[in-house]
């Protein structure tokens, strides 16, 4: 049977690629491999002997960077992560063991790991704000395109006013004249680029676009508040009872009653049309916002006499504006 | 006399569209103007609208592609010009399915909108015959298929591929080529990149 020899034991050792050291409990350096020489020399500028050796060892004064406590980058690029156990041996001797394992290949795997997320992170971020800007990017391109068109209406309106007045009042003023309200109109057009004035207000304009007219008011108790400021799920409703009324009433004005508690929301909606035959029947128009009001926890209420009366209840919380 | 109702967020287009349309003469009347798609059906309701000219990305974030769908199934007579400044890549594919009549984009000047509009009120469908050609990354948007295309629309709603996989009802691994080949053609190095390139050109614009 082949013994295990002291030199064969240090071979294996020197073969290792970790760096590993042992002090015993006197602070004696007992074993050490070729790795860990290599590595005190490159990073002190000389042997280990003693334990307090570590200490100076372990604050990387050669280092290339000192990346964390026990870690750090050599002028040659590679990376050492060092660990100090304390262990005792068979025979019941206590040793400092440190070990010095090469963790390169994950370190620079791990920066360019965060350097790809820190690119994503800012490519998400450009995504989200992109997203929300889409629209106004959109328009804006759009508005920057018309407005150059209006400044080519302008631009031709001034140099037929120029010809008109040089040729001494000659040509035809009515068309001119026409020409120069048009132009200017979109000229105030093009300074006045308001998106919307508000989902109500937008909604009020349409019903007056259809010949008739919407009316809010507030319930007794309730305190005033601006009706473009409702949930849209409720001005949705009140576009679906407007619609109906008008188109299957006849009606030229509707009313809508609004009340608001705490989160609560009520609106109300009565029309001056035609009253209801029979009982109202839901169309795929009441039925969908009948869905979406119910998924949202509140309440739709029809009713068919006296008069047709719709009553929405909302909670605002957990509600989106859209 | 056709009764034109202009839907429309933006005023100076609206003023544009307004001034074009009393270019053409005595043929055409604005009926009403509104900013939210969704108020287009209020004026349906009782104006006699003859042409509508709608918008796609309009005011609330309403989408004129859904409120021609559905003014299209109450009212088949009215017609629905769509009208866009996006070179979005589905718009016109969803506008036919939705049953709009003819489509225009609004880089084309006045008398193109009035063509479209003759051309449509006298029966015809005037469709362009692609949406217009954008560079995204390296790939012109024509070097793109269909999938490739649905596959990025996806990415830009942020769904993991798992998820668009059955979306679209294909393994996960065809998922994975059709994303290889769009960052491929396009150059973008990750999922994101792809979706910032889209998004950013208004290649998608999954809101409407």
């Amino acid at each position: 049977m082949r013994k295990i020899s002291v030199s064969s034991i240090k071979e294996a050792f020197d073969n290792l690629p970790s760096g590993i050291c042992f002090f015993d409990s006197a602070g004696m350096l007992v074993l050490i491999n070729k790795k860990m020489t290599e590595l005190a020399f490159a990073l002190t500028g000389r042997d280990l002997q003693y334990s307090d050796d570590m200490d100076i060892l372990l604050s990387f004064p050669l280092a290339a960077d000192r990346i964390n406590e026990n870690t750090c980058l050599l002028r040659d690029g590679e990376v050492r992560q060092f660990s100090h156990e304390r262990i005792r041996a068979e025979n019941g001797r206590l040793y400092d063991r440190y070990i010095a394992v090469d963790i390169t290949e994950i370190y620079y795997k791990n920066k360019q790991l965060e350097e790809q997320t820190m690119r994503q992170a800012r490519a998400v971020a450009d995504l989200e704000r992109m997203n929300a800007d889409c629209a106004a990017a959109a328009r804006e391109e759009e508005v920057l395109f018309l407005k150059s068109l209006i400044h080519n209406e302008a631009g031709a309106c001034i140099l037929a006013a120029r010809n008109y007045l040089e040729s001494g009042g000659k040509g035809d003023k009515a068309a001119l004249v026409e020409m120069l309200s048009l132009t200017s109109d979109l000229l105030l057009g093009a300074s006045d680029s308001v998106r919307s004035q508000g989902a109500v207000s937008d909604l009020t304009e349409a019903v007056r676009a259809a010949g008739a007219e919407l009316v809010f008011d507030f319930s007794e108790g309730t305190d005033r508040f601006d009706p473009d400021s409702l949930p849209r799920l409720v001005i949705d409703t009140v576009r679906e009872a407007v619609t109906n009324a008008i188109r299957h009433a006849g009606a030229d004005r509707i009313n809508v009653r609004l009340s608001r508690e705490d989160v609560r929301v009520k609106a109300v909606v009565t029309n001056t049309g035609k009253l209801p035959d029979g009982e109202i029947t839901e169309g795929s128009g009441l039925s969908s916002i009948r869905g979406r009001v119910e998924r949202a926890g509140g309440v739709l209420h029809i009713e068919s006499r006296p008069e047709f009366r719709l009553t929405v209840i909302i909670d605002e919380g957990g509600l989106s504006r859209k | 006399m056709i009764n034109v109702l202009i839907v429309e967020d933006e005023n100076i287009v609206t003023e544009l569209f307004a001034h074009y349309i009393s270019n053409a003469g005595d043929r055409y009347r604005i009926a009403g103007h509104v900013r939210d798609a969704a108020n287009a059906e209020v004026v349906c309701a009782r104006s006699g609208v003859d042409l509508i000219l709608m918008d796609i990305c309009t005011a609330e974030g309403s989408s004129g592609i859904d409120y021609a769908g559905r003014i299209k199934k109450k009212y088949p007579g009215i017609k629905i010009i769509m009208i866009t400044s996006a070179p979005e890549y589905s718009f016109i594919e969803r506008s036919r399915r939705a049953g709009a009549d003819s489509f225009w984009y609004k880089e084309a000047g006045e008398r193109q909108l009035i063509d479209v509009m003759d051309r449509t009120v006298a029966g015809e469908n005037v469709w362009p015959d692609s949406s217009p050609e954008i560079m995204l990354g390296l790939a012109k948007s024509s070097e793109l298929t269909a999938k490739e295309k649905e596959v990025l629309f996806y990415i830009v709603m942020g769904y993991s591929i798992g998820e668009i996989a059955e979306k679209m009802f294909v393994d996960y691994t065809t998922t994975k080529t059709h994303i290889k080949h769009l960052r491929e053609k396009t150059g973008a190095r990750n999922n994101a990149e792809l979706a910032v390139m889209a998004s950013k050109t208004r290649f998608v614009l999954p809101d409407y």
